[in-house]
Formats: C-alpha cells, structure tokens, sequence
C-alpha cells in the first residue's frame, strides 16, 4: 500500500465513523496493510507496519491514541510470529487481528456497563471536552432511568465540548456547557468529574485534552472524585515526569511541529500524574492508577 | 392437611405461633370490602408480610395463620411468598387455617382449640401486628414464671411510650397495675370507656407489697400464651377478644385459677399493630423512620425522595407536584401542580393536574380528575372515580353503588359516600368518638394538646379527654378563647389586645366569623359558670360583662352576629338547668339594656326556639314584655 | 426444583445472623467455609462447572438477603478462586486472569472447559479447603503475634468501639510491652465500654472518652488501631460510623491509622454504585432517643447509621495475617484472593 492510499484510508475512518476512536482506525488500517502487503518476509511486514505508522502520526491528528494503539498490535503482532511460511502467518496474523479488534470493540460495552453504576439519581457531573466513552456511559445511564445532570466545558481550542453538549441534549440529558475557565466556579456544584483519556501512561496518570490537569487539580482542592474512562488499548509504554517531558508529537499536530517554534505554540493535551485520579475504568475492571503500571510491566516485561 | 399434620408430628419441639388476620370491624371500610386487611399494604408491602418476616425473625417455627374472609386472597398471597422463597419461608412452616363460621377473634380461637394444633407454649398475635421482638427470651421467660405458678395462663407484651407521642392510639390508652413479678392485678382499656373515674380494688394494695401502675404503655397486639389459653377461650364463650379474655381471667381469678403477666419491651424492640387508621398511619410513620429495624419496608422496591416522600415502581410524578409526607404505591401517577400532603395513594391510581388531597388516604385503581379537593380523614374505595372540581371531606367514598342511598350521598358514577350505620343509638356518641379517634392523626402538635389535656382534666376531676370528642379545630379555638378571656380577666388586660389574641387564633384555625361571634359569648358564658350558683351569680357574671364590653361591641356589630350571641346563650343555657330557670331572663335583659342585641333580634331568635322546651319557657315572659312594650311605644309614636 | 434444597444451608445462614445467632465476621466466616465443604464433599456435582454455578447461586442470593454482608461472600468467592485454581493444576492446563498481557496474547482455542469431569478434584479441593480452615482459624493469632512490630514500649494507642482481633493485638502487644490504650465508647451502642474493661481486666493502662473527645485527645495519641467491617476495593474503608471523624482527626495530627482485618473482609466492592442503599443500613433510632420520650419524636426524625465510608487517603495501613499493606496495595490483595471473573455476580 502507498503512501496516499494509507493516509487515505485512515482518514476516511476517522471522518465517516464518529463512533471509532482513533486508536482503532488506525488498527484498521495496519490491519488493511497486512491484508493487502505483499511482502516476503516476516521483518520486511514489520518494516512496513512502521513506515506506516509514522505515516499517520504525521497526519495532523492527535497522536497519542495512535501511538498506544499501534504499539500495542505490533507488540500482538510479534508474539505471534510462528516457524511458519509467510502466508500462514500473514493469515494467523489476520485472524488474529480482527480478534484483537473485536475485543476492543467490546471494550467500550464493558466500560459503560461497570461506570454507568456510579452514576447515582441526583447527581451533577462535570466532563471535559468530548469523549465517546463517557458520552455513552452518561446515555447508559440516562436509559436506566437515572436523572442527573451533566456540565461540559467548551474546551477550546477545538470547541469540541459543544459538540459533546449537542450530543448529550439529543440524548435528552439535561446539560448546561460551561467555559473552560469557569472550572473552579463550577467545582462545588458538581459531584465528580468524568472524563476519558487519549493515553494512559506507566505511572497511572493519563493524558487528555488540555485542561483536564487543571480540573483535576481543582477537583482534588475540593475533594471531588476524578473518574477516567478509558479502554485498555490506550495504556502506553512512557512515563512523563512533567508537562514538558511530553513528547512534542503528543502536544503538537505534525504541521506546528515543523512550522511554528512550540515555545510559542498551544499544546493540545496535558499531563495529569495518577495522584489525581480516584479511579480509571478501563475493560480490565476498576483500577486504581497503580493498578495501570502492574498491567503495563506484565506486558511489556 | 393430613401431609401437613404428619410433617408436625416430626418437627416436635417447633416453636408455635398464631396469628388471626381478620380485624372483625368496619375500621378500614371502604378498602376492606376488596383488600383483606393482611394484604393491605403498608410502605408499599402488605402488613401481613411484616409480621411474618417478624415471628420468622423471632425464632418462631411454625406458624398458624387463621383466617375467616378474603381466604383465596390470603392463600395465593402465601403460595406466592413460599413460590419465590421469600426469607421467612425458608425457617418458618406457615399454615394457613381457615373457618369462615367464626365472627369474632375469639371464635378463631375455640375453632384453633377443638383443632389441636398447638403442643405447648405458643405465642398469639393479633391482626395487623408489625415488630422486631426477638420471642425466643420471652418464651423462655414464661415458662419460667409458668413453673413458679402454674396458673400463668398468658403474658402480655407492652412496649414503653410516652405521654404524648403520635403512636399511642386514643382508642387503645391503657391502665395497668402489676406486682413486682410482673402480674397483671388491673387492666383497663380506657378508650372506649365513658366512667370518668377510675377505681382500683382495694385488694390489690392490701395484697401485694408492691404496686406499680402504668400508663405509660402501648399495646403491642403480641402475647405469650400457654396451652391453657385455648381451652379456657373454649369454656367462656363470652370471650370475644384478648382484652376480654384478660378482663374475664382477673375478674375471675378466685375461681378460674389462672393469672396474667405482662412484659415491657425496653431498648430497640418496637411493637405495633395497624388496628385503625390512625396505627396505619403512626405504624408508616414509624416503618420509615426505622423503628422497626431490622424489619423494614422493601428497599428495592420503593424510591425515598425527599420531603418524606416514597414511591413505589413506576411512579410518574411531574416535577410541579408538591409532595409532602406522601406514600404511594406503584404505577402512580400525579398530574402538574398537584399538592398533596400527610396522605397515602395506593398503586396504579391516577391523579390529575390542579388537585389538592391532604390527610387522606386514595385506595388503589382511582381517578382523581381535575381540580377536585379530597381533604381530612378521606377514605376512597378501590376503582373511585372523583368527578373533575369534586370537593370531598372526611368521607368514605365506594365505587360502587350501596343498597340503600341517599340522593346527597352520590359524588359520581364511580364515587358514592358510604354512611356507616350504628344500630344501637345509646351508643352513638361512643361509636362517632371511636371513628374519629381511629381517623388520620390530623395535626402534628395535637400530641402535645391532648397530652397537656389529660393532666390538666384529671386534675380538675372533669372528663379525661379521651371521652371529649377528638379536638378538632373549632374546638382547639374554643379553648383558646377561654383560656385568653380567663387570663385577661384575671391579669386585667386590655380588652383591644384580647381582641387581637382571638382574632388571631380564629386565623390559626381557620374559623369563620359567625363561629368566632358565638365562641366569644359562650366562652364568657362559660366561665361565669365557675362561679358558684349562688345570689351573688349575676352580679358575677355583670362584673365580667362589664369588663369585655369593648370585646362585645367589636364582635356584636350586626344583626347575624347577634342571633350568634343569643344562640351561644341558648347553647350553654340548655347545658346548665340553674342558667336556664334562674338567671337567662336577667341575661337576656341585661344584653338587651346594654344595646348588645335589639329588640328585632331577639324576636327573631325567639321565634326559632323548640316551643316545647323548658327554655322556651323561661325566655317567653322576657319576649313577652319585649313586644308589649314595643308595641306600646308605638302607640305612643302615634 | 432442586434449588431451594441447595439453598438451605445458606438460607440457615442467613437466619442465623439475622437473628444473631452468629455476631462476629470469624464466626460467619467459619460456618460459610463448613458450608461450603460440606457443599463440595455431599453434593453430587458432576464437574467443576456445576459446582462454581451452585456457590455462584450462593452468593446472589447472601448479597440480595443480605447485601451489607460481605464475609460470607468473600469467603465463597475466595473458595471460587480455589476451585478454578485446583481445576487446573488438576487439569494440568493454565488460564490467564484478564490483563492487557491475556487481551494481547490469548489464544481462543485455550479457553478452559471447567465442564470437564475430573477425577481428583474433589480430593483436592477438599485438601485445599482444610487448609484454607486452619489458615481462617490462624488469622486472629497471625495478626495478634504482629503486635510487636507496629506497637512500641510507652505508646498511646487509640481505638474504638469492640473488635476481638484489635483487642487480642493489644493483649499481645501488651504482653511485652506496657501500653496505654485509649478507648472511644462510640455511641449510641457504647461497646467502647466492655472493650475497655476487658482491656483492663488484661491489665492494660485503659482510658475511656465520649466520642466528642477525639480531637482533644488525638494530638497525645502515637497510633490509631482499628477494626473495620468491610475493607472496599479501593482502600478505603466501611466501618463503623464515628471511624471517618477519628480518621479524620488522626490526618489533622498525623497520626497513622492502622487498620486490622482478616483477609476474607476485603471485598471488591466500591462506595460509590447506584446501589448505594447497600452501603449504609439505618438501625433503629431507639437507640439514639429511647421510643419512651414521648412527643418530642413527633417532631424530629432521628438517622442511626451503621456504617461510615473512610477513604483511601485516611487509611496508612492494612495489617492482615500476611503482613502489612498500603491502601494502593488492595487491588493487588483482591486479584490475589479472587478470580476476577467472580468480582461482579
């Protein structure tokens, strides 16, 4: 597959099928190389798989989900390699794969049946930007006949909480967007915060879009609960000591990385260390952030 | 029953209780006539599961549920628990045994004896019965008194409660003397009794070293019973209920040979049984508040919101309700701005927008349509339809159409007034007290009056209040008036800030002004009667006159407020054979003189009056004048 | 229908402690473990899969009965994880718990069949329960002989209400060195009281304060020991109600909480769920204003809770008969004691 053909095919996901996160399609798409390579060897497969993920990093995407989604099936991908001829493999390695992207489309299900339970009659929650998972979890719940209400954050720079308060009154919950820096005014009203995340890293703290870290910090001052909901496939091999020590390609998309000094730049997500957090929602069950890391070393060890 | 009877045989040594389900009175009509009183349900699950969740928990280990009505109901009830192995079925067998012949608790009883169920000690409960008792150590305590004296035939449980507290129902006050063991030596019902003084046999002081006397119980319905009971309930058949059974045993004690115990539950245990709806509603209360515990309503089942309010499943409740102290069962559903307030509402009932309902309770499958009122003490029958703009009040309202009917007594297609008849008419005055005292527990303060009431009676050796009829609002402004009048005119108070006071009261209770103009005479009236009847009387009562004028001129303003004040005289006049044959010319003339009442008035009132009656007697010399000289100063004008 | 006959153990159970019979978690735990033995060696269950299934029907039915009640699932579960344990030694198969390592890794073909009949695993389980007895009948002693390591010579220590095991530790600590206890009488039941006078018949310097107290004498104090009802999936704690506000004064004056329970009270259950009745029961307020008082009940409406809900962050450690364990530590505790397909039934 070309070059074009790639950044073709993913971004066609990504546009067609809101419901997809981007860690999946870009699964997908390693999932359609394979299908359609024709490669010789095992290595010369993996080679390519690379190439093609730095292909869509450098798509001007948020580049956190891609990079734990893709680490992920390629460490898949390498265990299962067999003494076998390459067509075998290729063929294992596809069955496999749709395998591995079934379970994670599950995923998702499981998240929204063990969070929606903590949604309790009567509450008021507080959620950053927009998240499918925590979209659907707040419908989940909405169905069980829970009354609650939902505050969301415009979250700019992308102004993607309107779209997520758009989401939510077609849902019929009531919801009321708020301005970013209206966090600390609303903070007392809420019960807890509810928000997803694009990676969750070693140390069990997690990075999102920007201004999560400052509604985490509010919420703890005020000692509300920071609930994250996140799939499994999102967990990533790093461990940031700061906001800085963020890889530029997690805070910038690729054309700022190149043209603009990022001293002057907006990053597009931030760093919030596990102490933050009460608890993250993964596929996995409940976890308490030093949960992540055991998860993490049983893997990668 | 043969199966059954085989499994007793091998359980030998269960631990046995009875239960009778049915009340044998009128209390809960309309409802009774479709619910059984077991099923009727209470915080949303029907009474009769509580108390066997109760004798389950108690230790008890069979179970003899005796029921006479309703009995397909009660049955299928019990398959059903036994079907989804509800708790209580699993450590307690239940047997339901049926006689539809018996009337009366005591009939269910001789019936249970001739059967032979019961081996020893068991435990009676009464219909309605709601605790969290653990039995099993209360067993155990009469068998040990029943070895000290054989004669113990039953031990009765009571539950400590103050003075004043919403649950001790009016109609079921107790009085007991007991001796230091706990035997029962003087049991009183005081409820339905009239006698305003109480005697204690002498003997029980002579005979015992120590006597307390209690009045600070209330009847739990349970008892511990030993194997005696049912046989002496076979030989009297003039034992009706328990309480007659108590009476006949200390009535008779010399010759049956048998005695009474009681037992106070102190700590956590609670006690209570739903015998009105005043114990329904206390008992709800109560069940609410945890009193029971661990015996609660169902915690799945129902939704607590706040302001006291519980819904059973399904319920659709628009967001302008206002719902204050409120049980509803499932399926029910309240329209936009209704009120409700201190009421029940059975499931699958509908209430529609604008409608008030307070103190109330709505029985299950009604309609409530628009802007209709359903207030104070009403009881709607399963399947009611209120009309839309209905004013309902303190009625018992059936669905369907009673044999005999009065034209007023149709509210609806769907909504008739149920009369209650009394035969006997003697008993009118008793049986019109007891339906009240058994109605909704009206206001949260009365607690507290009827309890400064009953000190304030026994002392001044009138009537204990549990003979006054229940004070309703008149009658709580009633007394309100006295008692600003009397300090008034003993503090020598300025009559304008008297008038204040009353005018006050006659808002707090709602009172219209025609009431206000006769309260004010009578309650003057009333206190020159504490007086002595003596010459010096009138001059009394013109001293008090004297002092209210201002009250009078200011209530005194028209015609109608005079035909009141004349009305009040004839009202405590009538009362009282000394006003009427001494004193009733002078204070007719006297209110005349002082331009309190004219001429016109009097006639009119005059001509009003029963020709027959003494007090029209003794008026007529006074009217007589009254037109002579009428007519005479009109000759004169001419 | 066989079911109501598999149940009637549990449902004596559930009778007992309903009735009191059975007071305390150890007692609980002990008849729930001989239930469950019983369960395994007379029952007639043809593979490991029927067998899961009838405890599985246990512990539905002992949290809808009585869903404040976790002892006696937790040992249940426990015995879950055993079973699937003893399944695959047995089996001679392994299986994964679910992990980010299973979800990459795992191979549909190796999915264990529990259905298949296996010879030995009844022996071996029963062997393995045996074992599991003595070590639930250790546990308190376990625990007490850790007394010296956390508990110095001159220390004030603080407690509440009555729990054997912390009164067993102090009695061991007390043992080798001199202590001076301080005992809260934790209203409205006031067990503080018999706590205190047994301590003290163990010659035990003993004082006891209303619970009011505990700020004031909390700067004074070197260590909180507790008891705990429930340890919850996250470290935190359900306890008796007053254990938040003494924790919360402990955190004031930095004093460590130690908390003692037995490994079958922690649970994997979280306070927060819409079944949030379960958490908390409201005992009878009798307690707090006796029923006799008369009108003034009219008026107020009196909350006797059970329990308290202490987070996490209160808590400095856990002291099992394993050993000492932080609050983040938990989660490691619970997939140690229990499969985790058995957390949610």
């Amino acid at each position: 597959m070309e070059e074009q053909k790639i950044k073709q095919y993913f971004l066609k996901i990504i546009k067609e099928e809101e419901d997809v996160s981007i860690g999946v399609a870009a699964i997908r798409t390693l999932l359609e190389i394979i299908r359609q390579s024709k490669s010789e060897t095992v290595q010369e497969l993996e080679l390519i798989l690379k190439d093609a993920i730095n292909i869509m990093k450098n798509l001007n995407i948020p580049v956190a989900g891609i990079t734990s989604g893709c680490e992920l099936f390629l460490r898949f991908i390498t265990l299962t390699t067999l003494d076998a001829s390459l067509k075998e493999v290729r063929a294992r390695m596809l069955e496999r794969g749709q395998m591995f992207l079934k379970k994670l489309n599950e995923s998702r299900n499981k998240i929204v049946r063990i969070a929606s339970d903590f949604i309790l009659d009567g509450s008021s929650i507080l959620t950053h930007s927009r998240s499918r998972v925590v979209l659907q979890t707040l419908i989940e719940a909405s169905k069980q006949q829970r009354q609650f209400h939902v505050f969301v954050t415009i979250s700019a720079p992308d102004d993607s909480g309107k779209h997520m308060h758009k989401d939510l009154e077609a849902a019929g919950i009531p919801c009321t967007i708020i301005l970013d820096s209206a966090i600390g005014y609303i903070m007392e009203q809420v019960n807890f915060i509810m928000v997803g995340a694009e990676s969750v890293v070693e140390s069990g703290g997690i990075v999102n879009k920007v201004g999560s870290y400052t509604m985490a910090v509010c919420a703890k001052e005020m000692k509300k609960p920071f609930y994250v909901l996140t799939e499994s496939f999102k967990f990533t091999r790093l461990f940031p000591l700061n906001q800085t020590d963020l890889p530029a390609e997690y805070k910038y998309n690729s054309e700022k990385r190149k043209n603009i000094d990022l001293q002057k730049a907006h990053p597009l997500v931030d760093y919030t260390p596990p102490s933050y957090i009460t608890l993250l929602f993964t596929d996995l069950g409940i976890l308490t952030p030093s949960a992540i890391s055991d998860e993490l070393i049983k893997l990668y060890l | 029953m043969s199966n059954k009877s085989k499994e007793l045989v091998q359980k030998e040594n269960a631990v046995q209780a009875i239960i009778v389900v049915d009340t044998f009175d009128d209390e809960f009509l309309p409802l009774s006539n479709d619910i059984p009183h077991a099923l009727l349900p209470l915080v949303n699950k029907p009474i009769i599961d509580y108390t066997l969740e109760f004798l389950s928990l108690g230790g008890i280990e069979e179970t003899f549920l005796f029921c006479c009505t309703h009995i397909d109901a009660i049955k299928q009830h019990i398959n059903k628990c036994v079907e989804n192995a509800e708790e209580w079925t699993q450590t307690m067998k239940v047997n339901v045994v049926v006689s539809e012949s018996c009337r009366s608790f005591g009939d269910c009883l001789r019936d249970l004896d001739a059967k032979g169920y019961l081996r020893g000690d068991f435990v009676l409960v009464e219909p309605g019965t709601i605790s969290n008792i653990n039995l099993l150590p209360l067993l155990e305590k009469h068998n040990k008194i029943t070895k000290i004296d054989k004669g113990a035939a039953m031990t009765l449980i009571f539950q400590e409660s103050g003075l004043g507290h919403i649950s001790r129902c009016p109609k079921e006050e107790v009085l007991m003397a007991t001796n230091s063991s706990g035997r029962v030596l003087f049991h009183k019902k005081l409820g339905t009794t009239r006698e305003r003084k109480i005697e204690f046999p002498l003997e029980i002081f002579l005979e015992n070293s120590t006597v307390s006397l209690r009045h600070n119980l209330k009847d739990t319905h349970i008892s511990i019973c030993s194997p005696a009971v049912l046989p002496l309930f076979s030989d009297n058949f003039d034992f009706q209920t328990r309480d007659d059974f108590v009476r006949g045993l200390l009535m008779n004690e010399e010759i049956l040979g048998m005695t009474v115990y009681s037992n106070v539950l102190k700590g956590g245990q609670f006690g209570g049984a739903v015998t009105n709806w005043r114990t329904y509603q206390t008992l709800s209360h109560e069940l609410k508040n945890n009193y029971v515990y661990p015996v609660q309503p169902s915690q799945k089942h129902n939704s607590f919101l706040k302001n006291d309010v519980i819904a059973g499943q399904n319920a659709t409740i628009s967001k302008s309700a206002k719902l204050n102290n409120v049980i509803m069962g499932d399926n029910v559903k309240i329209g936009e701005n209704v009120d409700i307030s201190n009421s029940f509402i059975f499931s699958n009932t509908k209430v529609e927008d604008n409608v008030t309902i307070s103190l109330s309770i709505v029985g299950p499958n009604c309609l409530v349509k628009e802007k209709s009122k359903i207030l104070a003490g009403t009881v709607l029958g399963k399947g009611v339809q209120i009309e839309k703009e209905c004013f309902v009040e303190d009625a018992l309202v059936q669905s369907t159409r009673p044999d005999e009917l009065d034209s007023r007594d149709v509210l609806g297609k769907h909504a008739f007034r149920l009369v209650l008849d009394d035969n006997e008419p003697e008993d009118v005055v008793d049986l019109a007290l007891a339906r009240k005292l058994s109605r909704l527990h009206i206001d949260q303060n009365l607690g507290e009056e009827s309890e400064d009431d009953g000190f304030s009676e026994s002392e001044d050796e009138r009537s204990s209040y549990t003979h006054s009829p229940a004070p309703d609002d008149t009658k709580l402004f009633f007394t309100e008036v006295i008692d600003s009048l009397t300090r008034g005119f003993e503090d020598k108070l300025q009559c304008d800030n008297l008038i204040l006071e009353i005018n006050s009261s006659r808002y707090a209770y709602n009172v219209t002004v025609k009431e206000v103009n006769f309260f004010v005479i009578k309650a003057i009236l009333i206190m020159s009667l504490r007086q002595p009847m003596g010459p010096q009387y009138f001059s009394q009562l013109q001293r008090l006159l004297q002092y209210f004028v201002p009250i009078l001129k200011n209530y005194l303003r028209n015609e109608s407020a005079m035909l009141d004040c004349l009305q009040a005289v004839e009202d405590v006049a009538t009362s009282n054979e000394n006003l009427t044959e001494k004193w009733v010319m002078f204070v007719l003339q006297y209110f005349y003189d002082k331009d309190h009442v004219t001429e016109d008035a009097i006639l009119k009132w005059y001509s009003t009056l029963d020709k027959k009656s003494n007090f029209h007697a003794q008026v007529k010399p006074f009217t007589d004048w009254l037109q002579e000289a009428e007519e005479a100063s009109s000759s004169e004008d001419e | 229908m066989t079911h109501k006959e598999d149940l009637s153990d549990i449902n004596k159970l559930i009778s007992d402690i309903k009735q009191k019979k059975l007071i305390t978690s150890y007692e609980i735990a002990l008849k729930t473990e001989e239930i469950v033995e019983a369960l395994i060696s007379k029952r007639n269950w043809k593979h490991a899969d029927e067998l899961m299934d009838l405890i599985k029907l246990c512990i539905k039915f002992c949290t809808e009965c009585l869903p404040q009640e976790a002892t006696a699932t937790n040992i249940m579960r426990h015995i879950l994880k055993v079973i699937r344990e003893e399944f695959e030694v047995v089996s001679k198969k392994k299986t994964e718990i679910q992990s980010l390592h299973q979800l990459v890794t795992a191979n549909p073909n190796d999915v264990l069949d529990y259905t298949t009949p296996l010879k030995d695993l009844k022996m071996s389980l029963l062997d393995h329960l045996s074992e599991y007895k003595v070590e639930l009948e250790t546990s308190t002693d376990n625990i007490a002989t850790q007394a010296a390591e956390h508990i110095h010579t001159n220390e004030i220590i603080l407690t509440v209400g009555k729990s054997n095991l912390v009164e067993k530790f102090l009695k061991n600590a007390a043992k080798k060195r001199s202590i001076n206890v301080i005992v809260l009488e934790q209203a409205p039941l006031y067990q503080g009281h018999e706590m205190a006078a047994r301590l003290a018949k163990a010659n035990i310097q003993t004082t006891i304060i209303p619970d009011s107290a505990v700020f004031a004498m909390m700067s004074r104090v070197n260590k909180v020991i507790i008891g705990t009802h429930t340890v919850l999936a996250n470290g935190g704690l359900r306890a008796a109600s007053g254990v938040h506000s003494i924790a919360l004064a402990a955190k004031r004056y930095s004093v460590p909480v130690m908390v003692l329970s037995h490994m079958y009270k922690f649970s994997p259950i979280y306070s927060a769920s819409h079944k949030q009745e379960a958490f908390n029961v409201m005992a009878s307020p009798a307690n707090v204003l006796p029923y006799s008082s008369g009108p003034i009940l009219n008026k107020v409406q009196v909350l006797n809770p059970v329990f308290d809900y202490v987070p996490p962050e209160l808590v400095t450690l856990f002291i099992s008969h394993q050993g000492g364990n932080a609050p983040s530590y938990v989660y490691r505790l619970l997939s140690e004691l229990y499969h985790q397909d058995d957390y949610y039934l």
